[in-house]
């Protein structure tokens, strides 16, 4: 990827690479190719996205990059400093930087802590030992997220998906952190609830100047909060690019597939003459030879099944396919 | 409506009997289902919508129960069928196919005999001829090999496929209602894609009508002929699909749709629905959406609106439709 003019390089990762195991025999041993050879940038107060099917990688991808998951192989540069083999000791401050909202708000607040326990761990795990200090900034912490003040001493089965999610976050920035990866932070909340919290996100971005990871599945909440979309397929990267002008011209047909597929809220626009993406998601364990998407697509040619396809670039974009879709909108090669 | 209904469900309420009082899920309501078509339920969690779809099939358990209305079924009241009369009903002539497919199969018995058995206890068939009725189903709902994945376990398949394999068993008796609640809430979108097309075909070559019950507005969009959102237990408003999303009238209505964000357009912040859905418990004296309505008066506070007309065949339950006269349900 191009580096951008005027705009600080946060996150780098090169060749990374994570397997995981998954059985076989000791002589024949099987892995799961969770993410395969990716290169990714992501640049200081932007959002990008990691978009894709389930089993694509991308929540793999998320924590590999800040090192919840170590990767197998490749590098993972943060501000140039390289943080793969880097020794806890050191990480450790880095490490503050980098926070992470997951997906599920029931799960990921222990149900036993109350809420001031829960914003203030982090606090008190990097040295703000004063409980009154710590208490003012819970406070401050609950306000920024809109969380009431009297709640202070609840526990999470006393919330809704909505608040608990809302908790989550003001875990997340209670460090200040620069990067937080958002694990589909919306999936699990009502359409209603949903607006609010991607409201808030964008809002608390504006003001930090965070920089979000942004992983989900549902491409319409991506087209509003991302500045840039990457595409997974399989463990690796199809395209990325401009949100506005990857959504208006897909160069991947993977990519445009999958915006065929989304159900819009408007009748008029019923999908039903549409082409759909047949077949299902070939196994990570053994991934398709050459392009790992051309079992599905429609548009394969000899050289897909044999080569894997290099990345190109067509303006600010990047494209993995033998055969970009071009001007034309649709029709075949 | 004018057409032939199948299902007729009037003034349907469902309580839950708690500790902390007794719970309105359902609170009088009112869907008539025609043959063959696709009828969508839509709203927020917590608003009732799968509980209507239990009630239906029979499967309230303690403390719910159904405490009023009636459930029809091609004109003979189901309402309070002995269990073992309903059973001869359930999976035969209304089938229920649930949210995650997972879990709704057994996982100790292959999926073909699975669906096996649905056929053997409402037909009078020999196994022979079953086990082909499976097979044919399974190439109806789209599984490759059907002889083969006949005798796969449920882990053995993927999301997608379990999903045709349970639209398969509840399609095999060929049911004069299928009631699909969230059927692919928990698939990928291309799957989902396909799962929708798939239901959308049963339904037009075999003339079953289906409920689909969902909160994806996109989902009722695709597939639906006619809509019913409900809200806190209660259907805010019903219409055609197109004329819903034309002339959406409920101001409920109108927050969801506005709350999602487009494909088309890019905005930089998006419309929300203050607040949380009221507890059933303590839910307000008028309206049960006033306290989050950006459109409230004085009165919606006090009193509660009725189901008004806004055109001859879509209802909105909220006065500003009060000239319109009760729809009648």
């Amino acid at each position: 990827m191009n580096s951008r003019e005027g705009q600080k390089v946060l996150l780098e990762a090169k060749h990374l690479v994570k397997e995981f195991p998954a059985g076989g025999t000791r002589k024949n041993p099987q892995v799961v190719h969770a993410v395969t050879d990716v290169n990714l940038t992501i640049y200081e107060g932007e959002t990008l996205a990691l978009v894709g099917e389930s089993g694509c990688g991308k929540s793999t991808l998320g924590r590999v990059l800040i090192r919840l998951i170590e990767p197998t192989g490749g590098d993972i540069l943060y501000e140039g400093q390289s943080i793969v083999g880097m020794r806890e000791a050191a990480f450790a401050r880095l490490r503050r930087q980098m926070q992470i909202i997951f997906q599920d708000p029931y799960a990921s607040l222990n149900p036993r802590m109350s809420v001031k326990e829960i914003i203030g761990e982090p606090l008190l795990t990097y040295g703000m030992r004063d409980k009154r200090e710590r208490e003012v900034r819970v406070r401050e912490l609950m306000k920024e997220v809109g969380i009431a003040q009297e709640f202070y001493n609840r526990y999470p089965h006393q919330f809704s998906g909505g608040q608990r999610q809302r908790i989550g976050i003001a875990r997340a920035i209670a460090l200040n952190p620069k990067l937080i990866i958002c694990d589909e932070p919306v999936s699990a909340l009502d359409v209603s609830i949903q607006s609010q919290v991607l409201n808030l996100l964008k809002d608390l971005q504006e003001k930090y100047g965070l920089t979000y990871l942004f992983i989900s599945h549902d491409l319409s909440v991506v087209k509003f909060i991302a500045d840039r979309v990457c595409v997974m397929f399989l463990g690796k990267i199809c395209e990325i690019g401009d949100t506005d002008s990857l959504y208006e011209k897909p160069l991947h047909p993977y990519t445009r597939f999958l915006m065929n597929a989304i159900p819009k809220a408007d009748p008029r626009l019923r999908s039903q003459e549409k082409e759909l993406l047949s077949g299902e998601i070939p196994s990570p364990v053994n991934p398709p030879f050459g392009c790992r998407f051309h079992t599905r697509c429609p548009y394969a040619k000899d050289i897909c099944r044999k080569e894997e396809p290099a990345g190109q670039t067509v303006g600010e974009r990047q494209v993995f396919c033998h055969f970009p879709l071009g001007e034309r909108k649709s029709g075949l090669h | 409506m004018s057409e032939s209904i199948v299902l007729d469900i009037r003034n349907l309420k469902s309580h839950f009997f708690t500790a902390k009082g007794e719970v309105p899920a359902v609170d009088g309501v009112s869907i008539q289902v025609p043959a063959g078509k696709i009828i969508g339920i839509v709203g927020e969690s917590g608003c009732g919508k799968s509980m209507t779809a239990m009630s239906v099939m029979g499967l309230l358990r303690y403390p719910g129960k159904v405490v009023g209305g009636t459930i029809a079924l091609d004109g003979r009241d189901i309402t309070h069928l002995s269990p073992r009369e309903l059973s001869c009903v359930r999976g035969n002539e209304i089938s229920m196919i649930f949210q995650e497919p997972m879990t709704s199969l057994n996982p100790v018995y292959p999926v073909g005999k699975q669906v096996l058995e649905a056929i053997l206890l409402h037909q009078k068939v020999a196994k022979t001829e079953a086990k082909k009725q499976v097979l044919d189903i399974f190439r109806a709902v789209g599984i490759p090999e059907p002889e083969k994945r006949y005798y796969n376990y449920p882990h053995q398949l993927s999301g997608g496929l379990r999903q045709r394999v349970m639209i398969g068993m509840a399609m095999v008796c060929r049911p004069k209602v299928m009631i699909a609640d969230e059927p692919t809430t928990a698939l990928d979108v291309t799957i989902e894609a396909q799962i929708l097309r798939l239901m959308k075909q049963l339904c037009s070559e075999q003339g079953t009508s289906i409920i689909l019950i969902t909160h994806n507005m996109g989902v009722v969009a695709e597939v639906c002929d006619y809509v019913y959102v409900m809200y806190a237990g209660k259907v805010m408003e019903q219409a055609e699909t197109f004329e819903l999303f034309e002339r959406t009238s409920h101001p409920y209505t109108q927050g969801l749709l506005k709350s999602i964000p487009k494909l088309d357009e890019k905005t930089d912040r998006l419309y929300t629905i203050d607040g949380v859905v009221p507890n059933l418990l303590h839910l307000p004296k008028g309206c049960s959406f006033c306290t989050r309505c950006s459109q409230a008066e004085k009165r919606c506070f006090t009193e509660r609106p009725g189901l008004y007309k806004v055109t001859e065949d879509h209802g909105a339950r909220c006065f500003r439709y009060e000239r319109g006269g009760q729809l009648d349900e």
